[in-house]
C-alpha cells in the first residue's frame, strides 16, 4: 500500500488536477497480458485518501505518482484508469488502474 | 560477329537481412501516403515521442507498451507471434537458395489501426472506413516497399482481420488490420562454409 500524492491527466499530457491524495494498493500481484500479449500490467485499486478531487476520476484518465519512481523505469509511476469510477456518497472515490510492467 | 560483353556484375546484395530498415519503410509509406484529405489522419506525436520514435504522426514500429489513448487514430506495424491470434500472419521463412551463399526470408507483418469510438460511435465508424480506403492502396502500390532498402526484393499487402473492435486497458476500440508480405534476400558473407 502506498500513501502519496498524484495528478491527473486527461487525456495523457493534458494536466487537470495536481497533490490528489490517494492509497494506492496492489490488485492481485501477478502479472497479467493485454494486446496479443505485447501489454504487461499490474492491476491496483486507487482509493481517493481527502475526499473528493476537485476534478473527480473517471475512466480513462491517466495519473501519475507525484512522489515515487516504478522501479523499473526509473520514472514517476503511472496508472490508467480501465474501469468505471465509484463514488461514496461524495466522501471518496475508487478506481482499478492498470499499471503498464517496464517502459 | 558481335563484340563480345562482360557479363553484367548482377547487384550486390546486402549481407543481412534489414528487417527493422522493412518495417520503417513501411511506417515511412503510411505517413507519407495514407492521406485522409489530403492530410495524414494519424494523431501528431509529442515532441518527446517524436524524437523517441523518429516520426511525426502515431504510425509506430511494433505494437506500444503503453497504449496511449491521446494517440488515436493510430497504426502499429508489428509482426506477430506466429499463430498468437485467429488473425495473425503467417510469421517467418527462411530458405537457402542455391550453393553460394544466397538466403531469402519473407515475414508478414500487420498493419492495425485504431481509432476512438467513446464520444461518437458514427464518427469513429467514418473515420476507421476513410482510413481503410487511404492505405489499401498504399498496401498494393508498392512493388518494393519503395526501393529504400535493398534487401527487400518484393512485398504486397493483402486482407487481413479487416474491420474488427479490439479492448486496451478497458476501452474498446474500432480497428481495420491489413497485412503486409514482405521478401528480403541477401548473401551470405563468404558463402557457406564447412
Amino acid at each position: 500500500m502506498i500513501l502519496t500524492t498524484v495528478r491527473i491527466e486527461r487525456p495523457e499530457g493534458t494536466v487537470v488536477a495536481r497533490g490528489v491524495a490517494v492509497q494506492i494498493e496492489e490488485e492481485g500481484g501477478q502479472e497479467r497480458l493485454n494486446e496479443d500479449e505485447a501489454r504487461p500490467y499490474d492491476l491496483c485499486w486507487l482509493y481517493t485518501a481527502q475526499g473528493m478531487p476537485v476534478v473527480p476520476l473517471q475512466r480513462r484518465d491517466v495519473v501519475f505518482d507525484e512522489v515515487n519512481l516504478d522501479p523499473e523505469t526509473r520514472q514517476l509511476a503511472k496508472y490508467r484508469v480501465v474501469g468505471p469510477v465509484e463514488t461514496f456518497a461524495g466522501d471518496h472515490q475508487e478506481a482499478l488502474c492498470e499499471r503498464v510492467v517496464g517502459g | 560477329m558481335p563484340t563480345p560483353r562482360t557479363i553484367p556484375a548482377g547487384v550486390a546484395l546486402p549481407g543481412q537481412p534489414d528487417t527493422l530498415g522493412a518495417l520503417r519503410a513501411m511506417q515511412s509509406l503510411i505517413v507519407g501516403e495514407c492521406l485522409v484529405s489530403g492530410v495524414s489522419p494519424f494523431a501528431s506525436l509529442s515532441s518527446a515521442d517524436a524524437t523517441r520514435y523518429g516520426v511525426s504522426r502515431a504510425v509506430f514500429v511494433g505494437k506500444p507498451k503503453d497504449f496511449k489513448d491521446g494517440y488515436v487514430p493510430q497504426c502499429a506495424i508489428w509482426i506477430p507471434p506466429e499463430q498468437a491470434t485467429g488473425s495473425a500472419a503467417q510469421g517467418d521463412t527462411l530458405a537457402l537458395e542455391g550453393y553460394i551463399g544466397r538466403a531469402s526470408a519473407e515475414f508478414e507483418a500487420l498493419a492495425q489501426v485504431f481509432v476512438d469510438m467513446r464520444t461518437d460511435w458514427y464518427a469513429g465508424e467514418q473515420q476507421i472506413l476513410q482510413i481503410r480506403d487511404a492505405l489499401l492502396p498504399v498496401l498494393l502500390h508498392h512493388e518494393r516497399l519503395g526501393g529504400t532498402v535493398p534487401t527487400v526484393i518484393a512485398s504486397e499487402g493483402s486482407a487481413g482481420r479487416g474491420l474488427c473492435y479490439e479492448s486496451v486497458a478497458g476501452v474498446e476500440y474500432r480497428c481495420f488490420e491489413a497485412r503486409w508480405w514482405v521478401r528480403q534476400q541477401w548473401t551470405i558473407s563468404g558463402g557457406r562454409g564447412v
